[in-house]
């Protein structure tokens, strides 16, 4: 087990679960379920605090139950924030109060001091492959915990939606860590947003445009693992949700570790919001924080560490010719759009054509003066529709020309859809915005003759056998190109 | 000393979110003058003459509704009225419309930025224009109907009763919305204007009786600030208190009401 004073967070793939971290994990959550909705240190409360479908929705409802009172839901639930850059600090300090109560609960059923939450690396590299395993190759690592596949345990979750495969995994796209290459925490302005995410107010932005590092490996493993896991509402239910976010937030750390001289935001409106944000601890009692409370693990409640945060990436994680790119983007400006504004690809493949703006796309690049390769990022702009946590893949293809077979861009997760595309909700109804870094799809492309004048951009569902499949409504507003 | 982050901070608390970004071009440059002009001329409002923008007709307390709204329609006091309105709004509101400008400007080609963010605030404050024309005849009624000096307290205490609302709650959600624009041509023209519209719209709905009060009240300083705080502040918050402003504005009208009675006026 961790130290009592700052905890060391490990990798659930070197446990074992037999009275380690993972062991007493299991124990506790199965008290916490056996607390009423109305403790604010109950498994249901705890989730509720992250977002709740109502009390008609809530799969584990009971009929007639005490509830807590309207203020109380008012203050403290559905305060998750996401598409937003107080996404990264805003669950750092759920996680803490998350882990506090958790280890007090691990030393009320016995257990020593200091528990600290595991985190779900899927991205893990066995560190000595020559070694016999059961299970060789790298992705087993990506594979559901066998503690959460028991379901003798409190781990386990019915309502999971990954495919049949044995044991049930995530594909590899959904755990890239590509969002490590982009340098930037936020950008203010519409077409990249950054490693961290846009800047917004304390809510889920406008028009739910994201960072990196939220799109993937965030919300792609969301959507891939399903279930209570696909929407906002009802993901904390699931207990491998705080794992994948020890993880995501171990990520923030490798990132600001990778690149010491970028920073995270200095500006004010990020550090010390007004209101602060606020959460109860394990005496019940509420803790307020700002981001500015968050910058250093260590200081953050109990304070706690990983015990990996070395850089997975090589350096340059990114192609030779694009590393400049990366390292000084110019304000995104946009070069190309689709002319439709109301797409439905809700259909088992959908393809939509957008066109290059001669006269925008030679502005842009010319404010690099030929210095380096233009970076492209693909936007999908107010995706809207009522349910659905299957990812969606992109390929692009030359339009009118045969410069080649499709070209995969990537899989875009829509967690999160359902609550943002309700008039009432916080996005007021505007839905979900999605990026992908197309540049080198873009330089294949002129490379295999593509004139330059628009493609193709193909939409098909990544996973079509799952129970969750895309919603029946699902409409794009627009896609755009933006070079940087 | 004030440092810049000390003055950006103090302004995005008051609405105006000074962008980071310095480039001549990010729309907020354009909001953020009119928007300052706009509060300057409020301040500096002269009390009488003919930019008297702020007062209802001196006469609005003698005859028929009618025959004082056709009074006056003649003085010109209602042109004034509207004018007095629509200053207001360009002080107080276009902050609101800042982070849809952005995205209006970021989501249009550069060489049509100017043009598109002109056309999104034609639309925004044709919004709130139109409803300025529904209004304006109301307040200008409102003293003989109410007596002059009840008028300020009533239409804070409407203003806190809107506030408790599902469809304030709604409206606020909905500035929020985004939505997609055609990116050439008529159709660019056409959404730009549309979203304006739309935006200027929700906003409208969300803050009309706060702006009402305002006007009721004859731009005074003090409500207008406490207007602008809060209108400011519930386009930040994850849970706007909406239930806390309501007794804000309330207490404007208790504090209109003591005014009142005392003589005096909320100015």
């Amino acid at each position: 087990m961790s130290g009592a004073s700052v905890r060391t967070r490990k990798n659930v793939w070197t446990l074992s679960g037999q009275n380690d971290d993972l062991f007493w994990y299991g124990k506790a959550v199965a008290a916490l379920k056996q607390r009423p909705i109305t403790d604010p240190t109950s498994w249901r409360y705890m989730a509720a605090v992250h977002g709740y479908p109502g009390h008609d929705a809530d799969p584990f409802a009971v009929a007639g139950e005490a509830m807590p009172s309207g203020p109380d839901q008012t203050a403290f639930w559905n305060q998750c924030q996401h598409h937003s850059w107080f996404f990264l600090p805003w669950h750092r300090a759920y996680l803490a109060a998350f882990e506090q109560i958790v280890a007090d609960a691990v030393v009320q059923a016995g257990g020593p001091d200091g528990w600290a939450l595991p985190y779900w690396n899927y991205d893990y590299k066995d560190p000595d492959p020559a070694l016999p395993s059961d299970n060789p190759g790298v992705d087993q690592y990506r594979a559901l915990p066998p503690a959460f596949q028991d379901d003798e345990s409190a781990l386990f979750v019915q309502q999971r939606d990954l495919p049949g495969e044995t044991p049930p995994y995530i594909l590899p796209q959904d755990a890239s860590l590509n969002c490590l290459t982009h340098q930037g925490f936020d950008d203010p302005r519409p077409g990249d947003y950054g490693f961290g995410g846009p800047k917004t107010g304390f809510h889920h932005g406008s028009d739910g445009a994201e960072g990196w590092l939220e799109q993937v490996p965030h919300d792609s493993v969301h959507g891939d693992v399903g279930g209570f896991m696909g929407a906002f509402e009802t993901a904390a239910l699931d207990p491998i949700f705080w794992l994948h976010h020890a993880n995501i937030d171990r990520l923030w750390e490798v990132w600001r570790l990778r690149y010491p001289r970028s920073a995270n935001p200095a500006d004010p409106a990020w550090l010390k919001p007004t209101p602060p944000f606020r959460l109860h601890d394990k005496s019940r009692n509420v803790w307020s924080f700002t981001p500015q409370d968050m910058l250093d693990t260590t200081k953050v409640l109990h304070g706690y560490r990983y015990d990996d945060v070395s850089d997975p990436l090589p350096h340059p994680a990114v192609q030779p010719h694009m590393v400049a790119a990366m390292a000084a983007p110019l304000p995104p400006e946009l070069v190309a759009a689709s002319d439709k504004t109301s797409i439905d690809i809700d259909a088992p493949s959908t393809t939509v054509r957008v066109t290059f703006d001669d006269a925008a796309r030679k502005a842009a690049t010319d404010r690099l003066k030929g210095a380096r390769p233009v970076r492209a990022i693909m936007n999908f702009e107010n995706i809207t529709g009522s349910g659905g946590s299957s990812n969606i893949r992109v390929t692009i293809e030359a339009a009118g020309a045969s410069a080649g077979p499709p070209l995969l861009a990537g899989h875009i997760s829509v967690f999160g859809l359902n609550l943002a595309s309700r008039a009432a909700g916080l996005h007021g109804g505007s839905g979900l915005t999605k990026t992908l870094d197309v540049s080198l799809i873009l330089e294949r492309l002129q490379q295999g003759g593509w004139d330059g004048h628009a493609l193709d951009v193909t939409f098909t569902p990544s996973r079509p056998g799952r129970r969750d499949a895309v919603a029946d409504d699902l409409k794009l507003g627009r896609i755009s190109i933006y070079a940087c | 000393m004030l440092t810049a982050p000390a003055i950006s901070g103090a302004a995005a608390w008051f609405g105006w979110d000074v962008p980071h970004d310095r480039r001549a071009d990010h729309p907020a440059w354009l909001v953020l003058p009119l928007s300052a002009l706009a509060w300057l001329f409020l301040v500096l409002q002269p009390e009488s003459g003919a930019i008297a923008l702020c007062h209802a007709p001196a006469s609005s307390a003698v005859g028929s509704v009618t025959d004082r709204l056709q009074a006056a329609w003649r003085t010109g006091a209602l042109g004034l009225m509207l004018l007095g309105w629509m200053v207001m709004t360009v002080a107080m509101m276009l902050p609101r419309a800042g982070a849809m400008l952005r995205h209006v400007a970021g989501r249009s080609f550069a060489a049509r930025r100017r043009r598109a963010a002109a056309e999104f605030l034609a639309g925004y404050l044709a919004a709130w224009t139109l409803l300025g024309v529904l209004l304006v005849p109301l307040a200008a009624a409102a003293p003989g109907l109410l007596g002059g000096a009840c008028v300020p307290a009533a239409g804070f205490l409407l203003a806190a009763a809107w506030q408790c609302t599902a469809a304030k709650r709604l409206a606020l959600l909905r500035c929020h919305r985004t939505g997609p624009l055609s990116p050439w041509g008529w159709r660019a023209d056409r959404d730009c204007l549309g979203f304006g519209l739309a935006h200027g719209k929700d906003c409208a709905a969300s803050c009309w009786a706060m702006m009402l009060a305002c006007m009721l009240a004859s731009h005074a300083l003090l409500p207008m600030l406490c207007v602008q705080a809060i209108a400011a502040s519930e386009r930040r918050a994850r849970v706007p208190a909406l239930h806390r402003s309501a007794l804000a504005l309330a207490g404007c009208g208790v504090l209109a009401a003591a005014l009142a009675l005392g003589g005096l006026s909320p100015s």
